[in-house]
Order: structure tokens, then C-alpha cells, then sequence
């Protein structure tokens, strides 16, 4: 027996099992969503795990996708769901922002979605471009699970000090995503 | 009103705030109002959000199908094996479980699935996204990655070693329990506690649920006590048993074979040393020395004493490799790890501050952590004959007997100076003393008990029976009574449980007896009107008026898997591919964290790989294999009835014979399936309906748990 669930005579909740090409389209922007998640929920821990219940229910309604039209559209939809039912569970939580601004934010990032993607590839040659010493400072911070806080206290700086350091090396960062945008335009 | 100049460096100040998780709530509404102030703001806000998640996302990989080429050296080496691209298919198969597992339950009352993540699974009646039955933990970046090349310890140049084959390290041998403990001082200790629990009930006004029937309590014993779920014939064999006391006979039967000891080494090797396989540790030699220890039922105080002090080759005395695994980086790892393991205290914070929430201050820290520094562990390579080379043979714990204290810094710059001390018993700084010789020697003097020791042991022994601890984390303990931090629930019965332990001379499989006696281990897991606010997965305080829910181990789930199916009968010839296949599938479940600590994190406690895994596993496939000798392949060709091979089915599952309504259920499947035969591309045998129901019975929720 194969082990797709395929012999399984019961009726899955969306009726049909996500084709080939709704798989890869799901990988493919797996990375999409949770960068949109997280401009609504600026948390990458939170991000992650409302891309989980998102990814759930996105399976599950595979067969309401219909092929040919917007991927990311259709999944964003599906996202913002998830991020109102996850606010609507943290909402004690004062680091929030209002729906309104949500609104705004979200609505820019699905009209400007190619634009943002295009921008995520510059940022690896804007990486390759940095000084030795602040490339590694990043990459450490950005690894699995780091905080500025505890890089902070492994390296015996002053958090300030590293927050002030990993600042600048991010907005160098972004303006050379910028003037690298701004040649290629 | 700012200029626009200013207004953009405020903006990217406050980003970088919430990118470092500093901003206030004041700064988040600074951030609203600059944004929506202008287009362009908006578009800097997108941006940077983005910037800062695309660095996080591609540098964690976790999701990723596309694999980053972003940085040109990986942090560390981490595994997480479970997203493979290929595996993602089988989520859909996870969503089908889902459905039969509502379809076939209803009856079942919907539980919160115990796990480490004390979010409760959300059930919004009003949503249209059901919560999935199965527990869907987020998977959470690991934490604190740091590397752990340690330049001042270990020694990494290989040093050739005269192999002379003198076995220093002798393998513990097997020592009878000091205290010859009676049933009459069991009966005893259990009258005791279950008096303690009737008080406390009372106080808390909580009633006990009922007690839990047969199939409920033999197959939550058999997954404690020997880490499976009992075969049918155990089961029957329970059943029909008619004495009295067969729940302590069971007890006994099980603590004496094989399976005990090798199921508690398993449990315990994980703590100690970890899932994650180093080169330089011999887990298997270590698993021996554990197992034959508990075989042997020593004492557990001189079991600690053999593991803290060991010396000598990894392969030859097993107990070094605890020290092999966690020496490196000054020995933190070894010292936060005896210190919350073997002593329920959490030091690692006061590495570097007095701890704000116990009273370990920094200075205890490394009072503890001196009296590992005199120990080094060194490679020994050995040059090969036939090749010329030279091949990692062992590592061996040496100690460098060197005396002094040790020197240490403050969060304010000052050097300080330790002496080696633990819990208020001064060791000697020479450098002639021993300094772990001299830690065994105080925790195995039978004059000086050793309450932490006890409370620690019990109090994990306690929450691997009963499904929650008595302080939450359980190694997270005050260190006396007098220490505010993190109280017990139930610090009667803590005190009561350590005496025991001590009294009995450390007695382990005594004080596993006087669990396995006790009232709240013979409840039932269904929570009643009464059992509300009690459950320690909230984060609630646990009343122990019911059995609380545990998530099968990896361990757990493969050996039960194996034992229902006999799925390794099928294919695979010998015990020794049996236990590397095992092995390989075990793998799949560790994340290590490569922290200061040497943590790591087991990814099996209801997350989706470990649906993932089920479904779509090549050990599934195999389970489900009708070739005979398999536990299926024997069962279609025998001459039962339909009905009563869904009841073996169920049995073999889940150890309980189905209800009435599931019975029905059940032979709905089977017989759907022959109608389905003639779907293209599956061809269906006779036997489809039978795999069909079992697939779904392995992956029932009600399954992977232990009740």
C-alpha cells in the first residue's frame, strides 16, 4: 500500500488530494506567506507558527483552489485569517498594531508582492558586499533561534552596543537593496 | 512636525527596535503613526519588515524548499530532516487521519494533547477551521545556537596512544539494593501516599475521576514501564486474569525482564547524553552501563556517583561518556546538566548573573562547575597497520590533578573566585583531592541524605508515571524548603516520596512500585465535570484527580508501532539492522540546539512530522505489509470472523476492544474497501479493507498516546 492515503475509502474534508502542481505551488511560496505574515505580526516566532495553521488549512481547502489564477492571492487570503484568529487570541497583548494599519500594510504587500520579491534577491549580493566582520556579526544574529540579546551576552558586548552595530549594518542593507533596485531600473 | 529626513531615521530606529524585540507599545503606535503619515513610510515599513524576515527565514532554512545560498558557511549544523520536500505530500494524508479519526470517536472526549508547549490547541466553534485532532505544536526556531568548540579543554590533536589493551574502568557490577525492601513496607508507603492524595483532594475540593478499566491501565503500564504498548495475548492475558493484586503482580512481572532496564537506559541516555550522536561518545556502551545498573536495581545515588566520577576509556567504563559529552566549553554543559538532572536545580542562567528566580546564585555556578576542571578528555587514535593511518579509537577522562580554585567574571566586569562546593559541602582545592571522587563519596555516605538528589529523581520518576511532575518545568526545583522559587503543588507528597526513596537506600524499582500502587496511577486519563483547571499542559497546577495525557516518545511510538504490527518481521533478518533501522527512524526527531547547555529538542511531541512521519514512513508501509509473519498477514489468512478480526485489530492498536458505534464504523471501512477495488492504478487485494482500518487505527490520535 502506498502511504499517500490513497486507499483510504473515506472522503477527505476538500473532497480530492492537492495535485502535483498545487504541491510545488505551496513550496514555492512557502516563504511569501511567511514574509507577508510577518509584516502584520513582526515576530518571526509568531510569524512561523501562524504559518503552520495556515499551511493546515491551506491543504485542506487544496480543492477550492482553482488552477490558473493567484496563488498567493487566494493562500494571503487564508493567511489573514489565521493572523486575526491568532490576535484575536493574544489580544491582551499590548505589542500589537490597530486592524486599520493592518489593513493598509497587507493590502501594499499583496498589490507590491513582485516588488518585494525581486528586492529579496538583491539582498544576497547587498550580503556578499558587506565588511567581513559585519557579515559575520549578521549571520550570527540571524542564525537559528538568536537574539541580539543573547549574541550580546556570548560576545561580552554591551546589548546596546550590538543593537547599534546590527542596526546599521541592516539599514546598510536595505539602502543597497535600494540603489541596487534604482540601477536596475 | 519632523522633517521627512527625520521622520525616516525615526522610523528605521523603531524598526530596528522591533526587529531586536525592544519596542515598547508606545514605539509600536509611534511606528502606526509615522507610517500611515505617508506612502513612502508604508513602503519603508514593508521593506524592512521584509529585510529582516527574509534574513531570518533563509537563515533558519527550516521551511525552505529552496535552499539559501545566502550565507556561504551554515552557523551550525543543525538537523531537521522531517520537512523534506518529499514529505510535504503527506500532510494531506495527515488530513484524512483527522476525518477518520472524528468519524470513528465521537465518543472520545476531545482532549488537549499533552506536550511541551503549554498552548492550548484553539476551538473556535464559530471558525470554520476546525482544531486538527492531532496536536499541532508550531514548530519553533531552535534556540540559542552557539558553536561548542571548546579550544581550552578538549584536545583535538590526535595523540597517538600505545594500545595495551589493561582495562582500567571496570563495567559497574551488579550490586543488590542495600535495603531489603518488603511488600509490607510497600504496603506501607502506599497506604501513605494515597492518604496524602485523599487530603489533598479534599482541600482542592477535587474529585477523582474513575479508576481507570484494564485495557487503559495494561497498556499505560507496559509503555512506562518497558516503553510498548502490550501485544494481544498481554492483553488477554490481563484481562483474564482474576486475582486481586494482579495489577501488582504485573508491576513485578515487568520490572523484572530485560525490557525495563533497557527501556529506563533509553530514557535516562537521552537526558544524560542526548539523542544526537557525537563521535566521541559511545551511546552504546553508555546504554549498557545504564541498563545493566537498573537491571541490577542499584542503588541510584551510587549509579549518579559512577556517572560524575567517572574516568577511563568510553569504551571500556560506559559511565565516562556522560562527562565525554559535556565537558566541552568549560564544562558549563556538564555542570548545568548535573546540576538539573541529577539535582532538579536550573543553574545555567547564574553561568553569567545570580539568578533572579532561585536563589543559585553565580557563585554556586562555579563552586559546581570547579569540580569538573580538574578532569580533561583526550582522543586516543590509533595508527592502522594495513592503511598507515590513523583512526579515532576512544576518548579517555583523565584527571589533571591540579588544585586552586577557579576564577570567574561578573556581569559587572569583576573576577571572582570559587572554591569547590556543592549544595553547602566544602571539597577539598587541593590538588591531591579527587574533587568528583570526593562529590561521589558525599552523595553515596548513607549519613548524609541527600534530599535533592531524592526530590529530583522522584519528582521525574512521579511525572513519567503520572503525566505531570510536581513543580513544572520538573527540573526546575526549589533548592530547599526555605527557597521561595518555583514551588511544588504538592510538597507533602514530594517529601513524602523522597524519604521513601532515601530510606529505601535510593531503591528505584521500589519507589517505581510505589507509584505504579498508588491511587492517582490507577485513575483513568477522561477528565470529569470536576477534573477542570487542573491541567499542568495549561500551565495549571495539576491535582492528580485523573492520569494526565503523555505523547508517546519517539522511542515509544517506534516499539509500539513494531509491536503491533510486527512490521521488523517482515523484511528485516537480524537484531542488529533491526536496531539501526530503528535508529535511522529515531534521527528524524532530534533538533539539537547547540547551546551553551548541549540541549537539544525532541520534535516528536505532537507536531506534524510526527504525523508526517506515520503517514507516509516506510515503517508504515511495512506495517501494513500482508506477507506472513507480519502481525496483518497472519490475521487475513486466519479463520476468525469479520468481526472478530476488527476486534483484534483494535485490540493490537489500541488495546481495548471498540465500542459498539465503532464497531459498526469499522466494518464500514472493511467492506468499502473490496467495493473500491476497481479504482484505477490501486490494485486492491482481499486484505485492502483490513490495512485500510489499521492505517487508520496507527494514526489515531488515541494511538500515539499514552492514557
Amino acid at each position: 500500500m502506498t502511504a499517500t492515503g490513497t486507499n483510504v475509502p473515506m472522503d477527505s474534508p476538500s473532497g480530492e488530494l492537492p495535485t502535483d502542481d498545487f504541491v510545488s505551488l505551496f513550496s514555492r511560496y512557502q516563504r511569501r506567506l511567511f514574509l507577508y505574515i510577518l509584516t502584520q505580526v513582526p515576530s518571526p516566532v509568531d510569524a512561523e507558527e501562524i504559518l503552520q495553521e495556515t499551511s493546515v488549512v491551506i491543504w485542506r481547502k487544496a480543492a477550492q483552489f482553482q488552477p490558473g489564477t493567484n496563488f498567493f492571492a487566494w493562500a494571503s487570503q487564508v493567511a489573514n485569517f489565521e493572523v486575526m484568529k491568532y490576535r484575536s487570541r493574544r489580544k491582551r497583548d499590548k505589542l500589537q498594531f490597530s486592524d486599520e494599519f493592518l489593513e493598509q500594510v497587507a493590502s501594499e504587500a499583496v498589490a507590491r508582492a513582485d516588488e518585494l520579491e525581486v528586492r529579496r534577491s538583491a539582498l544576497m549580493t547587498c550580503i556578499e558586499k558587506l565588511r567581513p566582520q559585519d557579515r559575520e556579526l549578521i549571520q550570527q544574529r540571524y542564525a537559528p533561534g538568536e537574539t541580539g540579546k543573547n549574541l550580546a551576552e556570548s560576545m561580552h558586548r554591551p546589548a546596546n552596543s550590538v543593537y547599534q552595530s546590527l542596526g546599521r549594518i541592516r539599514r546598510s542593507l536595505w539602502e543597497c537593496i535600494q540603489r541596487q533596485l534604482a540601477v536596475e531600473n | 512636525m519632523m522633517s521627512r529626513s527625520a521622520a525616516h531615521e525615526r522610523l528605521m530606529t523603531l524598526l530596528d527596535a522591533v526587529c531586536e524585540e525592544r519596542a515598547s507599545a508606545a514605539d509600536f503606535a509611534e511606528i502606526e503613526r509615522l507610517v500611515s503619515a505617508s506612502t513612502e513610510a508604508r513602503w519603508v515599513y514593508l521593506t524592512y519588515i521584509d529585510l529582516h524576515g527574509t534574513l531570518s527565514w533563509d537563515a533558519c532554512g527550516g521551511l525552505s524548499v529552496t535552499p539559501s545560498e545566502m550565507f556561504a558557511t551554515t552557523p551550525a549544523p543543525r538537523r531537521i530532516n522531517v520537512w523534506a520536500p518529499g514529505v510535504v505530500l503527506a500532510i494531506a494524508a495527515c488530513v484524512v487521519a483527522v476525518a477518520v479519526g472524528i468519524a470513528m470517536w465521537p465518543g472520545v472526549p476531545e482532549v488537549p494533547v499533552a506536550g511541551n508547549n503549554p498552548a492550548p490547541v484553539e476551538n473556535d466553534p464559530g471558525s470554520d477551521h476546525p482544531s486538527m485532532e492531532i496536536a499541532t505544536t508550531p514548530k519553533r526556531p531552535v534556540k540559542l545556537p552557539q558553536t561548542n568548540d571548546s579550544d581550552t579543554i578538549r584536545s583535538t590533536d590526535p595523540v597517538i596512544a600505545i594500545h595495551n589493551g589493561s582495562p582500567t574502568a571496570p563495567q559497574p557490577t551488579p550490586t543488590a539494593p542495600n535495603v531489603n525492601v518488603t511488600h509490607g513496607s510497600l504496603h506501607r508507603a502506599v497506604a501513605d501516599l494515597d492518604r496524602l492524595f485523599s487530603e489533598s483532594w479534599q482541600r482542592l475540593e477535587a474529585r477523582p475521576t474513575i479508576t481507570a478499566d484494564n485495557s487503559e491501565w495494561v497498556r499505560r503500564v507496559y509503555l512506562d514501564l518497558i516503553g510498548r504498548i502490550p501485544t494481544v495475548p498481554e492483553v488477554e492475558a490481563f484481562q483474564n486474569d482474576t486475582s486481586a493484586d494482579k495489577r501488582r503482580k504485573l508491576v513485578d512481572s515487568l520490572l523484572d525482564g530485560g525490557d525495563y532496564a533497557r527501556n529506563f537506559a533509553g530514557v535516562w541516555s537521552n537526558l544524560l547524553i542526548g539523542r544526537h550522536p557525537q563521535q566521541r561518545v559511545n551511546r552504546p556502551a553508555f546504554d549498557k552501563f545504564l541498563r545493566m545498573s537498573f537491571a541490577a536495581n542499584r542503588p541510584w545515588n551510587s549509579m549518579v556517583a559512577d556517572i560524575v566520577s567517572a574516568d577511563g576509556r568510553t569504551d571500556q567504563n560506559g559511565a565516562a561518556n556522560f562527562l565525554v559529552a559535556h565537558l566541552n566549553n568549560q564544562a558549563v554543559p556538564a555542570t548545568a546538566i548535573t546540576a538539573r538532572v541529577f539535582l532538579g536545580i536550573q543553574v545555567q542562567c547564574a553561568q553569567c548573573h545570580n539568578n533572579p528566580l532561585n536563589d543559585m546564585k553565580q557563585a554556586a555556578f562555579w563552586e559546581l562547575n570547579s569540580l569538573f576542571q580538574q578532569t580533561d578528555s583526550i582522543e586516543r587514535w590509533i595508527r592502522d597497520p594495513r592503511t598507515g593511518r590513523n583512526d579515532y579509537a576512544f576518548t579517555e577522562l583523565i584527571n589533571k590533578s591540579e588544585g586552586g580554585p577557579i576564577y570567574y567574571e561578573t556581569q559587572n566586569g569583576l573576577m571572582k573566585v570559587a572554591y569547590p562546593r556543592y549544595l553547602g559541602h566544602d571539597i577539598d582545592a587541593s590538588a591531591q583531592t579527587n574533587r568528583r571522587s570526593e562529590f561521589a563519596r558525599i552523595i553515596t555516605d548513607g549519613a548524609q541524605p541527600q534530599p535533592q538528589l531524592a526530590a529530583a529523581f522522584v519528582n521525574r520518576l512521579w511525572a513519567h508515571f503520572v503525566g505531570a511532575g510536581f513543580t513544572n518545568p520538573i527540573d526546575d526545583m526549589p533548592i530547599d524548603t526555605t527557597d521561595p522559587h518555583n514551588p511544588p503543588s504538592h510538597p507533602e507528597v514530594l517529601d513524602h516520596l523522597s524519604k521513601e526513596f532515601i530510606a529505601s537506600g535510593y531503591d528505584v524499582k521500589h519507589i517505581i512500585r510505589v507509584i505504579c500502587a498508588s491511587a492517582p496511577y490507577q485513575l483513568s486519563s477522561h477528565p470529569t465535570a470536576h477534573s477542570t483547571n487542573d491541567d499542568p499542559t495549561n500551565g495549571e497546577l495539576p491535582t492528580f484527580a485523573r492520569a494526565y495525557l503523555k505523547p508517546m516518545t519517539a522511542e515509544q511510538l517506534y516499539d509500539s508501532l513494531v509491536t503491533a504490527t510486527r512490521a521488523h518481521e517482515s523484511r528485516v533478518s537480524d537484531w542488529e539492522a533491526a536496531e539501526e533501522q530503528r535508529q535511522k527512524w529515531m534521527d528524524q526527531f532530534v533538533v539539537s540546539l547547540e547551546n551553551d547547555e548541549n540541549d537539544e529538542q525532541g520534535t516528536l511531541s505532537g507536531t506534524y512530522a510526527q504525523a508526517l512521519m506515520l503517514m507516509n514512513g516506510e515503517l508504515i508501509e511495512r506495517a501494513l505489509d500482508l506477507s506472513p509473519g507480519t502481525f496483518l498477514g497472519e490475521l487475513i489468512r486466519d479463520e476468525r470472523s469479520e468481526t472478530d478480526k476488527i476486534r483484534r485489530l483494535c485490540v493490537a492498536a489500541l488495546s481495548r476492544q471498540p465500542t459498539a458505534k465503532e464497531l459498526a464504523a469499522m466494518q464500514k471501512i472493511v467492506r468499502e474497501a473490496g467495493v473500491a477495488k476497481n479504482r484505477p492504478g490501486t490494485p486492491r487485494g482481499p486484505g485492502a479493507g483490513y490495512q485500510d482500518l489499521f492505517w487508520a487505527l496507527l494514526n489515531a490520535n488515541e494511538f500515539a498516546l499514552v492514557h
